[in-house]
């Protein structure tokens, strides 16, 4: 018998902790997640050096417009996974550095702050949508799906209002 | 010929799919430390500390449950664990309870994105409402079974008697030895002992998700009446809710004009519990337990909801520094795991290979008595 029949016929016979086929197994179990580790590590890198290559968002009406383009994704169940979360991080990464960029240019306006926390929360939700993997594409739960919808009304509004 | 397949089903399939995927890794992660729990807790000191009479030990499991980062449909492999290794019912309980709610990355985000004062309820509530639930359970719970106390408690619940005797003839000397004991137990003994009961859970809510209607959390959550916060809070206490996925939904419906007292009461009810969890917990600890669990869950939840609306309402609007938000959204994205796609298939697998050897092994008992004479003579002479 080989051992993975060595290994069905323990398993069915109740005697799946025996010594010799434990050891077997939790070495392949560590050795798998050894392997998903470095795989990790490789996606970060990959993600890192994404990021730097896109181009840089310097207004808000563009990065509301990436949302838009975003959320169109999310909802679609067809957006790539990796490059989805690839995106969804830049998108908070320019929202960072437009904030910061406002908060040197001493924007502290009741308006624009309102417009920024609005922004933060479709960054939350779109963060939630690259969470939704469940293989190749990005598939969303309908609750999920409906607030990003109402959310990019409301920053429409938002800034509608403010222009 | 293409087969129709009723829209139903696919949706049946597709929000069971998701639930799996999505707490798979939580309930693998929790059953291989709930192997080692069960392995070195019986002899450690945090199993007195939990086991001593008086606040100090409902304190303690708050404490322990506050500080890991898991959700609730992985906290049940612990919660078995701790209890089979002879920690009484309450701290147990409030174990239970604590560690969903208080999970360290969801107070964060929650302070990120709701602001202050929920946060302020949230946590109140999240370390108040598991004490309670301990000192219930423990004083009307299921009554102390003295065999639980211990290692003895792995030759209560094997399920054959080769599994008896494979757990005797481990003799567990050194560590390496222990830590396997540990995970065989946790992956062979638990893990099919509890998988059969979680996946019907799991088919139990994902039933639910199909059947209950999409603009629930927008009809409920966005209204203060006393009805709306008894549905959010049945339906979060039954659908799987992670807390740290739904905050920002919950943000977003709150900056839409919802309840502050809705939103506490479905993130409360939510984090806490869930279908799967409940159904594992009354076949594994009692049908009383479960009861007093839930209700305290549901009318505490409740209360506290009915006074953060009288706080905060009319007019309550969450307020927050977006720059400082965004700084504290990495902090908690830096404290909580997100399962790569080959994690959450791979601990899916096992979740699925678990809950088919739990089938097969409640239909042998089902189709195939037991007797019980001669496993312990199996046991004893060995």
């Amino acid at each position: 018998m080989n051992d993975v029949n060595k290994i069905v016929y323990y398993f069915i016979n109740g005697k799946i902790f025996h010594k010799k086929y434990l050891s077997k197994i939790l070495f392949y179990v560590f050795m798998s997640f050894i392997l998903v580790s470095v795989g990790n590590a490789q996606s970060i890198t990959a993600t890192k050096s994404d990021l730097n290559s896109k181009k840089k968002i310097t207004s808000i009406a563009s990065l509301i417009s990436d949302a838009d383009q975003l959320v169109k994704q999310a909802i679609s169940s067809e957006a790539n996974a990796s490059r989805f979360r690839i995106d969804a991080t830049f998108y908070r990464e320019s929202l960072r550095s437009l904030m910061i960029e406002a908060e040197k240019n001493a924007d502290k306006s009741e308006k624009s702050k309102k417009v920024f926390m609005e922004l933060v929360r479709m960054s939350a939700l779109l963060q939630s949508a690259a969470a939704c993997k469940t293989g190749r594409y990005i598939v969303c739960p309908i609750e999920l799906r409906q607030q990003l919808l109402s959310q990019q009304t409301r920053l429409h509004q938002l800034a509608s209002q403010q222009s | 010929m293409p087969i129709n397949i009723p829209d139903w089903l696919m949706h049946f399939l597709q929000s069971t799919s998701v639930i799996v995927l999505e707490s798979a890794p939580w309930i693998v992660l929790s059953l291989l430390v709930g192997g080692l729990v069960h392995e070195f807790l019986p002899d450690s000191r945090l199993r007195k500390l939990l086991n001593r009479p008086g606040p100090t030990a409902m304190g303690g499991a708050v404490l322990l449950g506050g500080l890991l980062p898991i959700c609730s449909c992985g906290v049940i492999p612990l919660a078995v664990s701790l209890y089979r290794s002879g920690v009484r019912l309450g701290p147990v309980m409030a174990f239970t309870a604590a560690t969903p709610i208080i999970n360290p990355a969801a107070v964060i985000l929650s302070f990120a994105l709701l602001g202050p004062q929920i946060t302020f309820a949230y946590i109140i509530l999240g370390i108040t409402l598991p004490v309670l639930m301990g000192y219930l359970t423990q004083r009307w719970g299921e009554p102390y079974d003295a065999s639980n106390s211990g290692s003895d408690s792995a030759d209560a619940e094997c399920n054959t008697s080769a599994d008896c005797c494979g757990e005797k003839l481990i003799a567990a000397s050194n560590t390496m030895s222990r830590i396997k004991h540990g995970l065989a137990w946790g992956f062979f003994t638990l893990g099919p002992n509890i998988g059969f009961y979680l996946a019907i859970g799991i088919a139990l809510a994902g039933l639910l998700n199909t059947f209950v209607p999409t603009d629930w959390m927008q009809t409920y959550l966005g209204n203060s009446s006393i009805v709306s916060l008894l549905v959010a809070a049945l339906l979060g206490a039954s659908i799987y809710v992670c807390a740290v996925a739904h905050i920002p939904l919950v943000a977003a419906l709150l900056a839409a004009g919802a309840a502050p007292g809705a939103a506490i009461v479905f993130l409360v009810t939510g984090t806490a519990t869930n279908l799967p969890e409940l159904f594992t917990l009354y076949r594994t600890i009692g049908k009383r337990t479960v009861i007093i669990y839930t209700s305290v869950l549901i009318l505490s939840s409740l209360l506290a909801g009915l006074l953060v609306n009288m706080w905060l309402m009319p007019g309550f609007e969450p307020d927050f520094d977006p720059l400082a938000s965004l700084s504290l959204m990495d902090q908690s994205d830096n404290l909580w795991w997100t399962p790569s796609v080959i994690v959450k298939w791979g601990s899916s697998v096992v979740v699925f290979f678990l809950a088919g050897w739990g089938i097969i092994g409640y239909l042998k008992k089902l189709l195939i008595p037991r007797n019980i004479n001669s496993d312990s003579s199996c046991c004893g002479g060995k």
